[in-house]
């Protein structure tokens, strides 16, 4: 257990490292927001479903966006797979499927560590409007908690899928193409959930992504029972462990496989 | 511009060479896409009309920003990645060519993967055409080919803008991801129908304006001013600004070494 903890301090001191990239990113972060909301408002109806949910909506996203999006991507993973050097994980006295997971997950947390806090106080303090505004309730808030904890973990076990997927395509951004923009589509990234027609939201949240995503943000702001958001907890759990099993049985598959020539 | 033609060729083919990878780049961009069209519909569907504009109206807006956006970001990759090329030091092969420098830039990549991009937004650009009830007239079929081609050059040139800008920074510039990658979003909407701040920026500095705004007020029959028909060559006079801008900052250029 030591030693995978390790595996996750190392992406949060990596991270340190490359701090100024992050910060830089920070800006980004929040003009994503500011224009995504200002796109919504540009529609003249909006007054009619409730926009402050919205706004609240979307600023979480781009707090969380560590977390819930797609793109974080492992580059150094992709070229470990792609140039043979995943012949190397073989020697570490760690269970690859394993140490690829904190990996990942220390990537993800780091980044949301570095960008997120910085961005929560400003969006705080912006005209209204523009501003997020939230009463929380303590039982809301762990629920909150719990729900955008096991949001990261499913996550990172989908994302694992994408790149065990590399040992096929050789390009982790052709597969993650597909894959995320499915998946922020359906898991409501790109336009908020409770704007989908009440059809289409039942089919979707037959997918992971849901759950991955929006269900936390739509629990905090109250659009969900509390019936419905531990149905909602018991479903993350069933695709967590749906998608490490798959993920497992894959790569321990392609492992066997490879040929690693050179030296 | 045969050699051009000729390092284009070389690099399509270079990338054929993974093709898997190639047709599933493809097959991302079109799924890409195809949410993006879909969650503009949903959008409308929930939330009403774009202030004065009606669904049809604003998809043909879309879907023309779109067609430039696409072919800008296919013809313009190479000027895209300028600030790695100039960080790595590998601008300084170029400068020794009997080329034009930015020709030799431009040919240096060309993003293939868009095609399945390109052939959405044409699709639902002619659908759109064929649909809306625009009375179509020998000026306004010019004027749509005139802004396409005007959008091209503008996006163009916030690229080389950008990329220039990266001699004296040597690091991306990360304001041109935001408006080229992820909140490209916001410029396919009628600038009019935007919050002040950002509508000033899209009117006056960037001159997105005269091409998602201004001209489509003749189009759209909002007005019948021929002067609306005009203004797209904004752009092109934007171009010769900024090219004048890389111009300078090549002629002063200090290589970073190694």
């Amino acid at each position: 257990m030591k030693r995978y903890f390790s595996v996750l301090m190392v992406e949060f001191k990596k991270s340190w490292l490359y701090r100024n990239a992050a910060f830089a990113s920070i800006p980004l972060f929040f003009m994503r927001g500011l224009l995504s909301i200002a796109m919504l408002l540009a529609f003249s109806q909006i007054n009619h479903s409730h926009p402050q949910q919205l706004i609240n909506y979307f600023w979480l996203i781009n707090l969380f966006y560590p977390i819930v999006s797609a793109w974080v991507v492992d580059y150094d993973l992709n070229t470990i797979i792609k140039s043979g050097n995943v012949a190397y994980e073989y020697i570490k006295p760690l269970n690859i499927y394993g140490s690829w997971f904190m990996r990942v997950i220390g990537q993800r947390l780091s980044q949301l560590c570095l960008s997120s806090f910085p961005i929560l106080l400003v969006i705080c303090f912006l005209p209204t409007g523009f501003k997020m505004q939230l009463t929380i309730s303590l039982s809301k808030g762990l629920l909150f908690l719990l729900t955008i904890i096991l949001a990261l973990i499913l996550n990172v076990v989908l994302s694992l899928l994408v790149y065990v997927s590399v040992f096929y395509t050789y390009s982790v951004i052709g597969s993650l193409l597909v894959f995320g923009s499915i998946m922020e589509f359906t898991g409501g990234t790109v336009i908020p959930f409770s704007l989908f027609p009440i059809g289409l939201q039942h089919i979707f949240k037959l997918f992971p992504f849901w759950y991955g995503s929006a269900f936390p943000f739509q629990s905090l702001t109250g659009q969900l029972t509390f019936y419905q958001i531990i149905h909602g907890l018991l479903l993350q759990i069933i695709w967590i462990v749906v998608a490490a099993a798959l993920g497992n049985l894959w790569l321990n598959h392609q492992l066997h496989r490879i040929e690693i020539q050179g030296g | 511009m045969k050699k051009y033609l000729f390092l284009l060729a070389k690099t399509i083919k270079s990338q054929l060479e993974y093709n898997r990878s190639v047709y599933l780049l493809i097959l991302g961009e079109f799924i890409a896409q195809f949410t993006f069209i879909f969650s503009f519909l949903i959008l409308f569907k929930s939330l009403g009309n774009i202030k004065g504009y009606t669904i049809s109206q604003a998809i043909l807006i879309y879907a023309t920003i779109n067609i430039c956006y696409t072919l800008a970001e296919m013809f313009g990759k190479g000027i895209n990645d300028l600030a790695k090329l100039i960080r790595n030091g590998n601008l300084d092969v170029y400068l020794i060519r009997p080329m034009s420098v930015l020709l030799q830039v431009m040919g240096n990549a060309f993003e293939f993967s868009r095609v399945g991009r390109l052939i959405q937004s044409l699709l639902i650009f002619l659908i759109t055409v064929w649909t809306s009830h625009i009375k179509w007239n020998f000026l306004k079929g010019s004027e749509m080919l005139l802004i396409i081609i005007a959008g091209i050059m503008l996006f163009l040139s916030i690229y080389l803008f950008f990329g220039t800008l990266s001699f004296f920074t040597t690091r991306q510039v990360s304001i041109s991801v935001l408006l080229m990658g992820s909140g490209s979003d916001i410029l396919h909407y009628p600038a009019n129908a935007l919050p002040r701040g950002i509508r000033f920026i899209l009117m006056y500095l960037l001159p997105f304006g005269c091409i998602n705004y201004l001209p489509f007020k003749y189009i759209l029959g909002f007005s019948n001013n021929y002067l609306f028909c005009l203004t797209p060559w904004i752009c092109f006079l934007f171009f010769i600004m900024v090219f004048a801008f890389w111009k300078t900052a090549l002629s002063k250029y200090s290589s970073t070494g190694s």
